[in-house]
Formats: C-alpha cells, sequence, structure tokens
C-alpha cells in the first residue's frame, strides 16, 4: 500500500514549480491519490511524459519516470510497455504536447490499444513558451503568436479519439480532483489505451478559459449515458461552447497490443534475457 | 576460376529470386560467391539485375566483366553489352530479344524461354526459371541441386508451384545441355557455407547478442533489418514494430532499452534525420541505443535504391550538444555480423548511442561465409547494470569513468529526464552541475576493439585509407594490382568514432604514397583524418554517382592516380 505522503516529493526537496493556482495542481493530486488508491507499485508504476508545464510531472510523483522531448511521449511509453507488459504505464503530456507536434503518435497509438493510461493536461494554451495559441485555442481568441485572433478552428482531441479506435476515452476537470481521480481510476483498470483529457486553466496565459468559465459549463455524463454507444459519445465530445461534459464518453474491450503478439503469452520480452541466444536455426535459410 | 553470371530484365520478374538461387547452386557445388544487385525505385518495369561473381577464392565484390549473361529483355542487352568479354555467352530467347547486332565471338545460347513456359503451363515469371536452369546446365552443376533448391524456395506454396517450376527448370536444362560453353565450375571448397547479405548478417548478429526490440519504419536500403526482425518474431521471442514514422521508431527502441531490453533502430539518411532529435535524447537520458544507418545517395530522396558513403559526418555529428557516440563502419559480411553483435555491449557498456553506418552495396549485396561464430571469449557485456533497489540510488552519479549504474524501469524507482539533471536525476540549471555533468557524459573511456584492421603488404608502394563498404572492392583491386607488380597495402577502419588517431597516423607516418578511396564528394573521411592527425592526403579516389567501387577502376588509379 503506497501512501500520499510516499508519492510526495516535497521530502527529496522537489516541490512543484508552476504557478500559484495553477490547473496542475489539481492533476498532480488526483494522480497520487488514484496511484496510492490503486495500491500501485512506485517502482512498477512508469511515468512518461513530454515537454511543457504539465509534463514536468513526473518530476513530482513519486513513482518512475521518464521525460522524453516534446511531444514524443506516447512511442517512448509504448516502448516501455512492450518491452516489460507487467510494468504500469501512464503517460502524461500537455495539449500542444499532445494535440500538436505530437498528433502523429496520438492518432497511432489509440489505434494499436497499447494498455496505458494517457493524462492530457488541456489548457488551450502554450503556457512554457509563455502563451501562445495551441490546437485547442477557441477560435478568435487574441494570444501573442495570435494577436488579431486564432484563425483555425480547435481540434475536438475527444471526438478525434473515438473515431480514431481509442477504447476508453474520457474528460476531467482540475478542478474536481475526486472526479478526476475517478476517472484515472477506471483508465488504469481499463484494458487498452485509455485517454483522459483535462480541462486545466492556466491561470497565468489563459484569460478566459478559467475555473469559472469552467465551472459554469461542467456537468457529469449522465449514469444512463451508455458509453458503449459510439454516435452517443461523439455528440458529447462534440460539446464544448455552452456545456462540456465530465466522465468517460466511450469504452469498448478490445484486444490490446500485446494480446495479439503470441509471444508475449507467457513472459514479457524482457524475461526472454540476453544470454545464449541460438541463431544457428537462423542460418539454415541461407545455405 | 573468376566467373560472372548476370541476369538483366524488368522489375518484378523476379530477378532476386533467381539470382539467389543460382547463387546458392554455386555455392553448394562449392564455389565462392558474390551477389551485387541494382534495381530502380519502383515495383514493376524498370531494369534490375543480379550478379553473382564465382570464384576459387573467397570474393567481396563484384567486377565489371560479365561471363554468362541471362538477357530477359533486349534492355538487358543494350545496358550490359559494354560489360561483355569477347566469349561471353548469352541465354535469350529469340522472340523478344535480338543479338544480330553483338560481335560473333560471343556464345549465343537462343533458348525458347516464353514458349517452354506455354508448354509447361508455367507463368510469365517462369522464364527465370527456364534461364536460370539452362545457365547452370551450361556451367555443369547437375540438376538435383536446383530442384533441392526449388523444393526449398517454393516449398511453402502449393504443391502446384513447386511441380510447375520444376519441370520448366528441366526443360530450361534440356535445351542447352549438349551445348559446348568453355566455363565449367569446380569444387573450390568442401566446407558448408551460408550465402547473406550484410543486412541480414548484421540483423543475425544483433538477435545474437540479446537484441529483441527493433522499432523502425521502411526506408531503402535498410529495410531487410526490419523484415528479419518481423519474419523472427515469433519463434525467437522478438517484437518488431513499424511504427507511424521514424520519430516514433527511435523512440521506442529508447523506451524498451529504458525497460531493460536491446533494442534497435533501423534506418536510411532520411529516417535518420527524423531520428536526430531524439538521438540525442538517449545520450541525455544515457539510455543505451544502437541504430542501424544505411546509407543511399541524397540529399532529400536522393537516389533511394542506390548507394553511396555521404552520411558519415551526418552521423558522427548529428544532434543538438556534445556527446559520446560509436560510429561502426563495417566493411564487408562479416564485419555486419561483428557489428550487430559487439554494438549492444558497447551501448549498454557505456551507456551511449552506437551507430552503424552501412550502405546499400554493403548491406544489400550477399556473400558466401562460412557460418557465424562467435569470437572466441565474447560474452554479453550489460556494465553497470544494478538488479536490485540500493539504498540511496542515484541514476546519474559522478563516478570515476563517467558510467553511473543503471537501473531498469521496474526495478528501482528513478527518473531519467531529457532536461540536465543532477545525480538523482532531477532537473537542474546549476552552473557547477551542470559543467559536471557535461564532464561526466564526455569522459567516458570509450575502448572499441580492432577499429583498425590492416591488410595487405607491409612494404607497400601504396597505402590505402577507406571505411565501410569499399573495404571489399580495395581488397579484390590488390589482387590485381599484385599482379601488375604493385604492392599495396589497405588500413580500413571499422570504428570511425572514437577516431583510432594513433593507428592512422602511425600507417601515414609509415606510408610511401598514401591515398584515400571514398564514395562521396566531399572526401568526408578524408577530412576526419585531417581533423585528428593533421594529415591532409592529398591522393584521393571520390565516387558519388550512386555505383559502388569496382576493382578494375581501383586499380587504374593506383596505377595512374
Amino acid at each position: 500500500m503506497v501512501s500520499l505522503q510516499d508519492l510526495d516529493t516535497t521530502g527529496v526537496g522537489r516541490k512543484p514549480d508552476w504557478c500559484p493556482g495553477c490547473g496542475n495542481f489539481g492533476i498532480l493530486m488526483a494522480m497520487k491519490q488514484a496511484v496510492s488508491e490503486l495500491e500501485l507499485d512506485p517502482k512498477n508504476t512508469v511515468l512518461v511524459s513530454g515537454i511543457g508545464c504539465g509534463p514536468k510531472m513526473p518530476l513530482w510523483v513519486n513513482v518512475s519516470g521518464f521525460q522524453s522531448l516534446h511531444g514524443r511521449t506516447l512511442p517512448v511509453a509504448a516502448g516501455i510497455k512492450l518491452a516489460n507488459h507487467k510494468l504500469d504505464v501512464f503517460a502524461t503530456s500537455g495539449d500542444g504536447d499532445a494535440y500538436g507536434i505530437g498528433t502523429c503518435h496520438f492518432i497511432h497509438a489509440m489505434r494499436r490499444n497499447i494498455d496505458m493510461v494517457y493524462i492530457v493536461h488541456n489548457n488551450q494554451v502554450y503556457g512554457l513558451t509563455q502563451g501562445q495559441a495551441s490546437p485547442t485555442t477557441d477560435k478568435g481568441m487574441h494570444t501573442k503568436s495570435t494577436p488579431f485572433g486564432v484563425i483555425e478552428v480547435p481540434m475536438r482531441p475527444l471526438s478525434q479519439a473515438i473515431v480514431t479506435g481509442a477504447t476508453f476515452v474520457a474528460r476531467g476537470f482540475a478542478g474536481d480532483i475526486p472526479h478526476l481521480k475517478s476517472l484515472i481510476v477506471e483508465a488504469h483498470k481499463h484494458r487498452g489505451f485509455a485517454l483522459i483529457d483535462v480541462l486545466q486553466p492556466c491561470v497565468t496565459f489563459n484569460k478566459i478559459n478559467t475555473y469559472k468559465w469552467f465551472q459554469d459549463k461542467v456537468y457529469k455524463v449522465s449514469a444512463d449515458h451508455n458509453p458503449s454507444d459510439k454516435m452517443e459519445a461523439l455528440k458529447l465530445a462534440e460539446q464544448w461552447d455552452k456545456k462540456i461534459p465530465l466522465g468517460v464518453y466511450y469504452q469498448e474491450e478490445k484486444p490490446t497490443y500485446n494480446d495479439e503478439l503470441p509471444q508475449l503469452a507467457d513472459k514479457t520480452l524482457r524475461e526472454y534475457g540476453v544470454e545464449d541466444v541460438n541463431i544457428a536455426p537462423l542460418m539454415k535459410e541461407y545455405e | 576460376m573468376d566467373f560472372t553470371w548476370k541476369i538483366g530484365g524488368e522489375a518484378g520478374a523476379g530477378i532476386m529470386t533467381t539470382g539467389t538461387m543460382f547463387s546458392r547452386a554455386c555455392m553448394r557445388s562449392g564455389a565462392y560467391t558474390f551477389d551485387y544487385s541494382e534495381y530502380p525505385s519502383l515495383i514493376r518495369g524498370g531494369h534490375n539485375t543480379f550478379q553473382t561473381r564465382i570464384s576459387d577464392k573467397p570474393v567481396k565484390s563484384q567486377v565489371q566483366t560479365v561471363n554468362l549473361l541471362i538477357a530477359l529483355n533486349q534492355n538487358a542487352i543494350e545496358f550490359h553489352k559494354s560489360e561483355l568479354a569477347r566469349d561471353t555467352g548469352i541465354i535469350f530467347d529469340p522472340e523478344n530479344v535480338k543479338v544480330d547486332d553483338l560481335p560473333k565471338t560471343l556464345n549465343f545460347f537462343p533458348v525458347p524461354l516464353t514458349a517452354i513456359v506455354n508448354q509447361y503451363k508455367g507463368e510469365k515469371v517462369m522464364r527465370n526459371m527456364v534461364a536460370l536452369s539452362a545457365s547452370l546446365a551450361l556451367i555443369g552443376i547437375d540438376y538435383s541441386i536446383l530442384e533441392d533448391l526449388i523444393k526449398k524456395s517454393f516449398g511453402k506454396k502449393n504443391k502446384d508451384v513447386v511441380a510447375h517450376n520444376l519441370d520448366n527448370a528441366k526443360a530450361g536444362y534440356q535445351a542447352v545441355k549438349d551445348k559446348e560453353f568453355s566455363f565449367k565450375i569446380s569444387r573450390a571448397t568442401k566446407d558448408k557455407m551460408i550465402s547473406i547479405s550484410g543486412h541480414d548478417a548484421l540483423a543475425m548478429g544483433a538477435v545474437k547478442s540479446g537484441c529483441r526490440f527493433v522499432s523502425t519504419y521502411p526506408m531503402t536500403p535498410s529495410t531487410a533489418v526490419m523484415h528479419f526482425f518481423a519474419k523472427h518474431s515469433e519463434k525467437m521471442g522478438l517484437v518488431m514494430k513499424h511504427t507511424e514514422d521514424e520519430i516514433a521508431g527511435i523512440l521506442m527502441a529508447i523506451g524498451a532499452s529504458h525497460a531493460g531490453v536491446r533494442s534497435m533502430a533501423a534506418t536510411s539518411g532520411g529516417g535518420f534525420s527524423l531520428m536526430v532529435e531524439s538521438l540525442g535524447l538517449a545520450a541525455m537520458t544515457e539510455t543505451p541505443l544502437v541504430l542501424t544507418v544505411a546509407s543511399r545517395p541524397g540529399p532529400a530522396t536522393g537516389l533511394p535504391t542506390w548507394t553511396e558513403q555521404a552520411d558519415l559526418r551526418f552521423v558522427m555529428h548529428a544532434a543538438q550538444g556534445d556527446f559520446p557516440r560509436v560510429v561502426l563502419t563495417p566493411g564487408d559480411i562479416e564485419e555486419c555480423f561483428e557489428a550487430g553483435l559487439q554494438a549492444f555491449n558497447y551501448a549498454e557498456k557505456y551507456q551511449i548511442p552506437v551507430i552503424i553506418l552501412t550502405d546499400k552495396f554493403l548491406g544489400e549485396s550477399y556473400q558466401s561465409v562460412p557460418p557465424f561464430k562467435v569470437p572466441k571469449g565474447w560474452t554479453v557485456d550489460r556494465g553497470k547494470l544494478v538488479s536490485s533497489p540500493v539504498a540511496d540510488y542515484k541514476r546519474y552519479e559522478f563516478t570515476d569513468d563517467g558510467v553511473s549504474p543503471r537501473a531498469l524501469a521496474g526495478d528501482v524507482v528513478f527518473g531519467a529526464f531529457s532536461n540536465e539533471h543532477n545525480c538523482d536525476g532531477d532537473f537542474t540549471e546549476d552552473a557547477d552541475i551542470r559543467r559536471k555533468m557535461v564532464e561526466k557524459r564526455q569522459k567516458k573511456n570509450i575502448v572499441v576493439d580492432k577499429r583498425v584492421r590492416i591488410y595487405g603488404d607491409d612494404e607497400a608502394d601504396v597505402t590505402v585509407f577507406s571505411w565501410g563498404s569499399t573495404k571489399g572492392p580495395v581488397l579484390e583491386a590488390m589482387e590485381l594490382a599484385k599482379k601488375e607488380g604493385i604492392k599495396v597495402k589497405l588500413v580500413h577502419t571499422f570504428c570511425v568514432l572514437p577516431f583510432p588517431t594513433e593507428d592512422i597516423a602511425r600507417e601515414l607516418a609509415g606510408a610511401k604514397k598514401a591515398v584515400i578511396i571514398e564514395g562521396n564528394i566531399g572526401a568526408q573521411f578524408a577530412g576526419v583524418v585531417r581533423e585528428f592527425t593533421g594529415v591532409a592526403v592529398g591522393h584521393k579516389l571520390l565516387k558519388y554517382d550512386g555505383r559502388p567501387f569496382y576493382p578494375e577502376e581501383i586499380l587504374k588509379f593506383i596505377q595512374h592516380g
């Protein structure tokens, strides 16, 4: 059993450096609570991230961490899971990381259904580089890179996920920690690729999508919602301007990528080891 | 015995399969073989060739003269007539190939390929089989050898495919059985040999060393590595992941290595361009990683299916920042196996990226060699691996040799971050720690075995310095030079980084005449030699037309260059 205190890094001198009031604090707390509730072994739990404000999270959760490059979270996480599928793999990115520079990996990770949880800190701006528009910034918003307003329409990442083949698609809110924690717990229990897009207010660079803005719009997905209904899930994913649903939009059971590899049925790739590989049979075909 | 057989025809006509069978039939008859193929970047149409050189001595490159040509179409005549000797044999079908304009001294063997195929209910592609069988008959190879090869090659397909091929092969054999041809094969060795390409040899070495994960994106001429791992994945306990792009390819390999599996990505220069940022990630996190970079002529798409050695500087310097790396430049099939075998030890021992630089010529040419054996005393070396939790573990601890104890994901709680970090792995921007971390990474005393390999005469008139695939043609040229009374020595560099400064400087100092031979316009290796030794070598043979070096042109350079 791992306690919240075990997962805390302030004792070893590591303290989050996010702006006071940043939505990332809520996500960090929900993450730690989920790991604790799931009773995961910290050394067996690998949290992989990219670059951005949110992707600093592996520094501040006392589990195994790997910080990749900007946009390059998911392939590293996939490599770890393919090498040792007994590890509990979490990946975390910001919206620029996940839906901008990392889009190609995002799409293909969902097709693959590798068993992992992907938490996207979606604050609709590039925070670490001082507030440029991101792929999820609303049309018309003025930022340093769009002084005359954003021209493109925003990406709808959850619609994208549903049509691309993700098997668990959910939305959380950094301002509702208990609910977000329960989503992370459910996502981890799900076998396959689980996406949680988290609404995360950036108190410094996004003066429009504030805590208040979200609080006025968010509501919990109804208990009657059937998450295996793709068309209904899409309707939820397309809601934004007036109301924003929180919860599991879509879920389906499918074999994971590792399930489809017979050579990994009895042991992990790592467990095959490196010693005494016999290549004699491989040479036969060249005779 | 030094004889070259060549088949030329339309791409998609099964030239590769036919060529491989010819070569293996010769190998099974006791000859040494070397195969070189040329093909355009398309699936059907265009002109493909496959040539096999057979000899009573081990052969390491193709030569310019062809002694027996199968011309499946008119192009094969037009494109290759300049390569024919006075008495070269030509197998052709008079129905579609005209030979009237060729010198009468040639030996013409008209075989009704299409008519035979039609008679024995074969598909058009089986014209190759008829012609192949005819060539074997002409040079005196026993039909039973071909029969066995056909059964082995097509046995997995249905019985009809085997039967039709056998019918056609028999007809081809009969068609020329009573014809005279001056060359007959003879047994040069009784040893069992294998005929294998550079890239298959490299992949085989990697598998032997415990590499179980390859993630990559197809790019000619590197793709054989991907295919090798995919093909053997289920039986050998490997995973080959074809990723969305090369960026994901290198990153997955980094992830798998972080979790304790020896991992590799394989690509060509274009794909390596995409991998460059992540190469730095492996360096910064000190994650062991092996990359195979198979060069082809660039820049951009260049000549996708041809050869060049112009990526040496690129792989030596790619990625922002300074960090150590190993660059291996194998020169022949055996060195490809050796590179695949050793690379993972260097990567894990020093926790660095290791790049194996090959090219189309080396990677896709086949040579008959004795079955691979692991060198005596070779063992897997995983370096400073921490397998169970230790008190106060520091992933990036400062050590005398710059190599820190390495834990694998799942064994110990630790972080590996792409930002500069302190000994615990935490982010830092502290000037003192930054300086020490850069020095820690840089000071690794990387030892690579036998970085320079020397061949030939110690009292040489000419000393050739080369690297990578140029080795084979130079060794062949040395044989030619010997006949001309010129003594030549080859200083072949197997490992360009860390650069073997002492060896190269010593050889330069002792050389009567030093020359550098390499396949690029910028004389990249010559530049590296000058950088490390201070010696500018003036005599250079550089080639960048997409074709490999031929021994004959190297001889000419040695004589007159």
